[in-house]
């Protein structure tokens, strides 16, 4: 047997005491926050501090950016390490089934207060998996005033204004690539990427969406590989003259641009009208509701992201408008005056169905606009492999349910 | 360089003298040449078989390392997942692409589900393509799956992908690929899903893409392939090493073969030295060559100078010394040669001024002679006119001695009877028939005495014209028949003791404007000479003389029915001084005095024809100056 060295002897007490705090830290139980809101975070944190509190939680936030979040609350299911709480986009409940989504309690709707209109975004078949917490995340025509006194009502006004440059260049910008934006083309030609029949991706008003949204491109109205935050950046610059951004970004644009700012409607095409999809960011409790102790955090949770001052904190903080009809209409008549444009968008706008098709239409959409603008095949062919990929994904989050 | 260029002993010289270094070097250059050849080859092939095992160690780790990647992603959830749920596909591709930069040589990675639906596809062009390749070799990853199933999916083989959807993107230079496929499944304790199999990642290797990881690859010449038989540019090619491996469960052969450019090289730079050196050899033998050349040379130019001023009698050049013996030698018997050309010449020159001198003595000799000659033969002409003359004139006064004497003799009768008349009328004897008698004969003598003046009259007239045209040199006019007659009837005294028949052939308009007295002096002399060397005074003889006027000239014809005469004295017809009479009264000189009148004086051409019996012919043909005027008669 080999002798150790006398310093060994002398660490151990300190070496005992190590693992004995992080086995007790390791043990202690967490209150486990996602959410897809950049800024948000302390606001989140100032929220839920007291549930925390009150049930010796150790709370602990994180901002996942909406493209990985659900593939980690899909990740954070297979490996049981799933968070209390997430804050996700209603669409998400299309993957009820992969994220193991259980119905919330009666307790839970029941003391929500909130507007039957708004459980439909968390309403899958004839169960209700999340509470939503704000509504909005619609597109708007954001335009500097400096350069615009009157905004475009026409696609065909921007292309005209983009002619009428001394130096082609693009005189718009959002983030081309991202499907969130492609998807409000869509509508704009008549057919939706679902109906009642189900995927309704490789149609007509598909094939002209595609071509219509390439054709932006092409004729540098908008320069496609300008991102979300290049596009926000170079509009702030005042190099594009319009952006269009989701309502979320309006204190962010509100803050650098000050009475420059202006918000308007998207452009209509062809006298068909630009309708924005909207949707709503609820609460999600990927670790269920099975015990009591769980149940009573997430009523509480719960209490605390829907109570008003909570939600005038993340309306006035964090621009989320309030899922409380009542609050919001009086937070916006307090607010600025752009906000009744805001809120006039999002009453004309189409509801972003949070249906497995729909999961499955994103999937769709993302395989064929990227094949597209890879492989220059024809917008038929496009949306056909859309529809095909779709197919299979819903077969898939069928087979799972 | 002509072949007297060839020929040239210079020339010959330096030739000779760059062969005997050029082809030594050349021999010597070969051989070593072809020693650098094969050491050079053995040297690419044991660098080959060096190169051959490194290469392919380094396409082992590649592999391995790839291999060890695509592990390393069939562990990541994203990837697991992604063949579950469409959500990963953003992920999925980011990790997938991120594999392909890393990893260039993989053509193709491919995500399958369990029902071989290709979820993920990179490069994108082949996404929703099953690759008939997978279901050829992976049947039985997932045993319950069948093509059948899918729907919505491509199937369609990598060659024809390749053929019809590569568009560039893709650089698969062959459809032989290496696989590596590593099976998905969930791994996680904690789940109960864990060891399940969501499905598989494949990564199509083109093997020659595979060879794009060896260092330098395109400067060599590589093959990487699934046979062993291995196509090579064999025109570029020289040493070919092969090893053989088996990764991922297939054997791979890889090749590397030597350009032939590699071993070329050294030889190329050997031959390159060689060259330098056989130029510079060449450029030293070329030097000397000329040197020596010029040194052996420049004796012989200097002694065909001396030759050249020898020619040229320029004997006072002195002999230069020379360094070689046999010049030397030369020069010597060149100046001996000299001394005795210089006394050869010396005796000559004395022997021509002696011959020069009797030489002249000899002219001035044949000079006086020639004068002497010219005088005999002005004296010879001189005499044979005055011949001509004193025969012309013999002839003449025997013509004018008959009518005078004749004349005499009636003038004696009538002066005899006028006589006995005045007697017998005086004595008054005289009768009347006496009288009438007297009368009678003297009337006839009257009348004979009369006829012979006339005749003699007319004879005399007819000399005058004669004489005054032979004596005249100067030109006049006459007419050509008139003329000839007179000159028959002049010549009457010589032709009377003959038979002779004159025929004159002339146009009697014609008028000449010429000298008479030629004409005349020709014409005596033709009819001279016929009877003397034609006619004897028994037989009947013609002679015809005929003229006419044709294309530019008159052409005069005598000719008679004489002897004639030989060829050979036809043929000294013409000369000075020849006679077949000589010591008989000819002179020789007749017929030369013609030829000189009609040749220079009428400035004509004279022929004569003849041969023995059968009489002579005489042509003269006249320049038509002589022509005054003439009509286009003939008459007899």
């Amino acid at each position: 047997m080999t002798k150790r060295h006398p310093i060994f002897f002398s660490f151990q007490p300190f070496v005992c005491l190590l693992l004995s705090l992080a086995i007790f830290a390791a043990k202690s139980e967490q209150l486990v926050v996602w959410h897809q809101k950049n800024d948000a975070s302390p606001l989140l944190e100032q929220i839920l501090a007291p549930v925390a509190q009150q049930y010796s939680l150790t709370l602990s936030v994180s901002y996942i950016s909406t493209t990985d979040l659900k593939t980690a609350l899909i990740k954070s299911v297979l490996n049981k390490s799933e968070p209390n709480l997430a804050l996700v986009p209603s669409d998400f409940f299309g993957e009820q089934a992969t994220l193991q989504l259980q119905p919330i309690p009666d307790e839970l709707h029941q003391a929500a207060g909130l507007e039957k209109s708004v459980w439909d975004f968390a309403q899958l078949n004839d169960s209700i998996y999340g509470v939503p917490v704000s509504v909005g995340k619609h597109l708007l025509l954001y335009f500097n005033k400096q350069h615009v006194v009157s905004p475009v009502t026409q696609w065909q006004q921007l292309f005209e204004l983009s002619k009428k440059q001394p130096i082609k260049r693009p005189v718009i910008g959002w983030n081309y690539k991202e499907l969130f934006w492609f998807i409000n083309f869509v509508p704009m030609f008549g057919e939706m990427p679902i109906n009642e029949r189900g995927l309704n991706l490789d149609s007509k008003a598909m094939n002209k969406a595609i071509k219509f949204y390439r054709e932006l491109s092409r004729q540098g109205i908008i320069d496609k590989n300008c991102n979300y935050s290049c596009s926000i950046q170079r509009f702030k610059n005042g190099e594009f003259f319009y952006t269009i951004n989701g309502d979320w970004a309006y204190r962010d644009l509100k803050n650098t641009l000050g009475d420059d700012l202006g918000v308007s409607a998207l452009p209509s095409y062809q006298s068909a009208p630009m309708k924005s999809f909207y949707s709503a960011i609820a609460m999600i409790f990927p670790k269920g509701h099975q015990s009591e102790k769980q149940k009573a955090i997430n009523q509480a949770i719960a209490n605390a992201l829907l109570s008003d001052s909570a939600q005038t904190i993340l309306f006035e903080k964090a621009g989320l408008l309030p899922a409380k009809k009542t609050l919001r209409e009086g937070l916006v008549a307090k607010a600025n005056a752009d906000y009744a444009d805001i809120i006039q968008v999002l009453e004309s706008g189409i509801q972003t169905p949070s249906t497995p098709s729909m999961s499955a239409a994103w999937a769709g959409m993302r395989k064929g606009i990227d094949y597209y603008f890879e492989n220059n095949v024809s917008e038929e062919r496009a949306a056909n492999i859309m529809q095909r990929v779709a197919q299979r994904q819903l077969q898939a989050l069928n087979e799972n349910r | 360089m002509g072949f007297s260029a060839i020929k040239s002993f210079k020339n010959q010289l330096i030739i000779i003298l760059i062969l005997s270094t050029i082809i030594p070097v050349l021999l010597i250059s070969s051989l070593l040449l072809l020693q650098i050849t094969d050491d050079a080859k053995a040297g690419v092939t044991a660098k080959l078989a060096l190169q051959v095992k490194s290469d392919m160690e380094v396409i082992n780790n590649r592999l391995d390392i790839l291999t060890s990647r695509l592990e390393q992603l069939a562990l990541d959830q994203n990837i697991v997942l992604a063949a579950e749920n469409a959500v990963f596909s953003v992920t999925a591709q980011a990790q997938m692409a991120r594999l392909r930069n890393e990893h260039p040589e993989v053509s193709v990675i491919q995500l399958y589900d369990t029902q071989l639906w290709p979820t993920e596809s990179l490069p994108s062009f082949f996404e929703f393509v099953a690759l008939d390749t997978v279901f050829e070799k992976y049947p039985r990853i997932f045993p319950n799956s069948e093509l059948s199933k899918l729907s919505g999916v491509d199937s369609a083989s990598l060659r024809d992908l390749i053929e019809q959807r590569s568009n560039g993107q893709v650089s698969l230079r062959s459809d032989e690929f290496l696989t590596i496929t590593v099976i998905l499944s969930k791994q996680n304790e904690v789940s109960s899903q864990s060891g399940i199999k969501t499905g598989f990642l494949i990564a199509l290797i083109s093997l020659p893409d595979l060879l794009t990881v060896l260092e330098d690859q395109n400067q060599r010449n590589l093959s990487l392939s699934p046979i062993a038989t291995v196509t090579l540019d064999e025109n570029r090619t020289n040493v070919v090493k092969t090893e053989q491996r088996l990764i991922n469960g297939e054997t791979i052969y890889f090749s590397v073969a030597s350009l032939r450019d590699e071993f070329v090289k050294p030889i190329n730079r050997a031959i390159r030295k060689v060259a330098v050196t056989i130029m510079a050899v060449l450029l030293i033998s070329i030097a000397l060559a000329l040197y020596v050349s010029r040194r052996f040379i420049r004796p012989m130019r200097q002694i065909k100078t001396l030759v050249e001023s020898y020619r040229h009698g320029q004997f006072e050049q002195k002999i230069s010394s020379f360094y070689f013996s046999e010049f030397q030698q030369l020069s010597s018997v060149l100046k001996d040669m000299v001394n005795q050309i210089e006394k050869n010449q010396k005796e000559l020159e004395s022997r021509v001024a002696l011959r020069t001198n009797e030489l002249a003595n000899a002219n001035n000799e044949l000079t006086l002679l020639l004068a002497n000659q010219r005088n005999l033969q002005s004296h010879l002409v001189e005499t044979e006119k005055m011949a001509q003359l004193g025969g012309l004139v013999a002839g003449v006064a025997h013509e004018i001695n008959t009518p005078v004497g004749i004349g005499v003799t009636a003038a004696t009768s009538l002066h005899e009877f006028i006589k006995e008349i005045d007697s017998g009328v005086n004595a008054g004897t005289m009768t009347k028939t006496r009288l009438n008698s007297l009368l009678q004969r003297s009337k006839e003598c009257t009348e004979i005495l009369l006829t012979n003046l006339s005749r003699s009259a007319e004879l005399i007239s007819n000399f005058k014209e004669v004489a005054v045209s032979q004596s005249g040199s100067e030109q006049n006019t006459f007419h050509l028949y008139t003329f000839l007659s007179e000159i028959i009837v002049s010549l009457y005294p010589q032709t009377r003791k003959f038979h002779i028949n004159f025929s004159i052939d002339i146009d009697k308009t014609i008028e000449l404007h010429s000298f008479q007295g030629v004409f005349a002096q020709i014409f005596t002399n033709f009819v001279i000479n016929s009877l003397k060397h034609g006619f004897n005074h028994e037989d009947h003889y013609n002679i015809e003389v005929s003229a006419r006027i044709d294309d530019g000239s008159l052409y005069l014809n005598y000719s008679d029915d004489g002897a004639g005469m030989e060829q050979s004295v036809l043929n000294q017809i013409f000369e000075p001084f020849y006679t077949t009479k000589r010591g008989k009264g000819g002179t020789g000189l007749g017929m030369h005095i013609v030829y000189n009148l009609v040749t220079q004086k009428l400035e004509g051409k004279i022929s004569v024809q003849s041969s023995l019996g059968r009489g002579t012919h005489i042509s003269i043909s006249l320049p038509i100056t002589h022509v005054v005027n003439r009509v286009h008669s003939t008459s007899k």
